[in-house]
């Protein structure tokens, strides 16, 4: 590759073609003045012959310092290679030593973890019963490799899990892992399971008295509601509502005040009747005084008669006798006319008084009337007002009634849980009651057999999970975060 | 006439409302408290409806329900489990038993009620 050349002034190749051409100069001016030729022609050729020279001097110049650069370039990769590889050199060797040193402190590590690895599998095989399952171990006279020590390891595991694989599924020999815990278990378990039970049944107990109580509300409260429809609507026929009463009695108070109407109807034509009678003993007055003058005329004529009867003599004495008695009559007639009148008189004022009486009574009896009549449309006003809003209460307290029967309703289904939780503490307490009396039965065979026994816990589960009877438990079983459904489930109907 | 309901529940709150709740609709109302319990009221009086739990002590409904349909009086009597049970091998069990209705708690006792009055009137 062809690197750029920089010129520099004080490079002496720039100023040897001036000094070539400024020597050359100077002799062609000295030859022509010696030949013939023009000043022009002259300067032409010192022109090109500098230009030339200036040409061959760039070119010689370049490849002179290309030459000298690539010296240097060439000394200079030389240095840096071997440079390189002696540094190499010294990494490869640091590297090499540090790893040495990093794999013998991996090995002793290792060799440290194997060493505690097999004491802890001896350990566990000795737990287990294995003892085919022991390893050796390494001693100071003939230190065991840590493939050997691998590969120990190694059959010591198939072993202890050939010896596993003898044991039933599932089995765990807990009884190595905690001591007294069986004793625990065998304590604690009935106490759990009566704290269980007693929980289940006081909230078996609280629940159904507090069911009842509900019911009890329900039915006095439906009571009340019947109570009160009788009361107002009068849904018993025999008894009859205060709707009823109150349309019977405004009929029946009507018919009264209707009475007493007619009643003073009768008593004004009674009145008028007396008032009739008022003309008559007029008349009769009248009739009276025609009787008196009829006894003054027939007196009149009596006496005449008798003026008559003396002048006759003897022959008049018998009709003088006559005209005596007619005048005695007519005098007794002028006296019962005169007693008539009296009488009438005493009749017409008894009479007035009567009437007026009457009259005032009559008065009294319109105004009582009106006033009745008043007095009862206000109080049948107010019974209807009342009636009405008994009406409107009792129609409030039924349609309260229906929505207390809704939540109470709503109320039953959430108690219900009671049955839910009941049956879930029941499981719960007799898986207590049954492990409880697993433990004994291990425990018993453990001091007779004398070796432990296992419980198969995964068998027990699948038992335990087959005594569910609700989603949400085995959903539980299968550690799975659930909610009680408490939302009412439909019929399936067959 | 009323007809005769035999109310079979371990529960006694379940027991005490249903029981009121029937009533109430103008039913008569026998109830036992297991399936042993209940055996014992089937002693030839007329039952018209059963309405049993299957989760009981002492006999589950659905042995009860097995016992009773062997029994000549009440071999055509319909019967109604209520119940937590959701298993479909129960249902299935209750359904060759003879059951009519499967009613999984928790039940709103207007849905009984239905049942029970489309049931005793088929």
């Amino acid at each position: 590759m062809k690197v750029a050349i920089k010129s520099y002034q004080n490079d002496p190749w720039l100023v040897f073609p001036i000094q070539v051409s400024g020597g050359l100069g100077a002799l062609g001016i000295a030859l022509c003045s010696h030949f013939t030729m023009t000043g022009w022609l002259m300067a032409a050729g010192l022109i090109l012959l500098t230009i030339g020279l200036c040409f061959w001097s760039y070119h010689r110049h370049r490849d002179v310092l290309q030459k000298t650069q690539q010296g240097l370039v060439n000394n200079f990769l030389q240095q840096n290679e071997e440079t390189i590889k002696s540094l190499q050199n010294a990494h490869n060797e640091t590297l090499e030593r540090l790893s040495n040193q990093h794999v013998e402190t991996e090995r002793q590590q290792f060799e440290a973890l194997i060493k505690n690895l097999t004491l802890r599998f001896n350990l566990l095989s000795s737990r287990l019963g294995n003892t085919d399952g022991y390893l050796a171990r390494p001693t100071e006279t003939a230190p065991l490799s840590i493939e050997t020590q691998m590969t120990n390891l190694a059959h010591g595991f198939d072993a202890l899990i050939n010896h596993l694989d003898q044991q039933p599924v599932g089995h765990e020999q807990q009884g190595f892992y905690i001591n007294g815990l069986d004793s625990l278990c065998q304590k604690v378990l009935p106490i759990w399971s009566s704290q269980v039970e007693m929980a289940r049944v006081h909230t078996e107990e609280s629940i159904a008295n507090l069911a009842e109580r509900f019911d009890a509300l329900s039915k006095r409260l439906d009571a009340a509601v019947l109570a009160s429809q009788n009361t107002v609507g009068g849904d018993d026929p025999a008894q009859g509502g205060i709707v009823e009463l109150l349309q019977d009695s405004q009929l029946e108070l009507g018919t009264i005040t209707k009475a007493l109407g007619a009643s003073l109807e009768e008593k004004n034509k009674m009145l008028r009747s007396i008032e009739d009678l008022s003309c008559f003993t007029e008349q009769l007055s009248k009739m009276a005084l025609e009787v008196s003058n009829i006894a003054s005329q027939t007196n009149l004529l009596a006496l005449n008669a008798a003026i008559q009867a003396a002048r006759a003599g003897d022959a008049g004495r018998g009709f003088s006798v006559v005209a005596d008695e007619v005048r005695k009559l007519s005098r007794s007639s002028g006296e019962v006319g005169n007693k008539i009148t009296e009488t009438i008189d005493s009749v017409n004022e008894a009479i007035e008084d009567t009437l007026k009486i009457s009259h005032k009574f009559a008065r009294q009896d319109a105004v009582t009337l009106a006033n009745a009549e008043h007095i009862i449309a206000s109080v049948l006003g107010r019974f209807n007002k009342a009636a009405s809003g008994l009406s409107e209460s009792e129609e409030l307290l039924r349609t309260e009634n229906t929505a207390i029967n809704y939540e109470i309703s709503d109320v039953f289904v959430a108690l219900q849980f009671q049955d839910r939780v009941s049956q879930i503490l029941t499981l719960v307490s007799d898986d207590l009651n049954k492990l409880e009396q697993h433990v004994t039965e291990l425990k018993d065979e453990e001091g007779s057999e004398g070796f432990p026994r296992s419980v198969n816990a995964e068998q027990w589960l699948e038992e335990l999970a087959q005594t569910y009877t609700m989603e949400e438990q085995l959903a539980t079983h299968e550690g799975e975060k659930t909610e009680i459904n408490t939302n009412p489930t439909n019929i399936t109907f067959f | 006439m009323a007809k005769t309901i035999l109310f079979v529940e371990d529960s006694t709150s379940v027991r005490t409302v249903m029981k009121s709740t029937l009533t109430r609709e103008g039913y008569e109302v026998i109830v036992a408290c297991d399936g042993q319990d209940a055996l014992t009221k089937l002693d030839g009086t007329k039952i018209h409806l059963i309405i049993s739990d299957v989760n009981m002590p002492n006999m589950d409904g659905l042995t009860f329900v097995k016992t009773a349909k062997q029994m000549p009086a009440y071999k055509f009597t319909p019967i109604i489990m209520l119940t937590t049970e959701t298993q479909e091998a129960k249902m299935n069990e209750g359904k060759a038993a003879g059951v009519k209705a499967w009613i999984v708690k928790p039940f709103q006792p207007a849905q009984l009620l239905a049942a029970v009055s489309q049931l005793i009137q088929a």
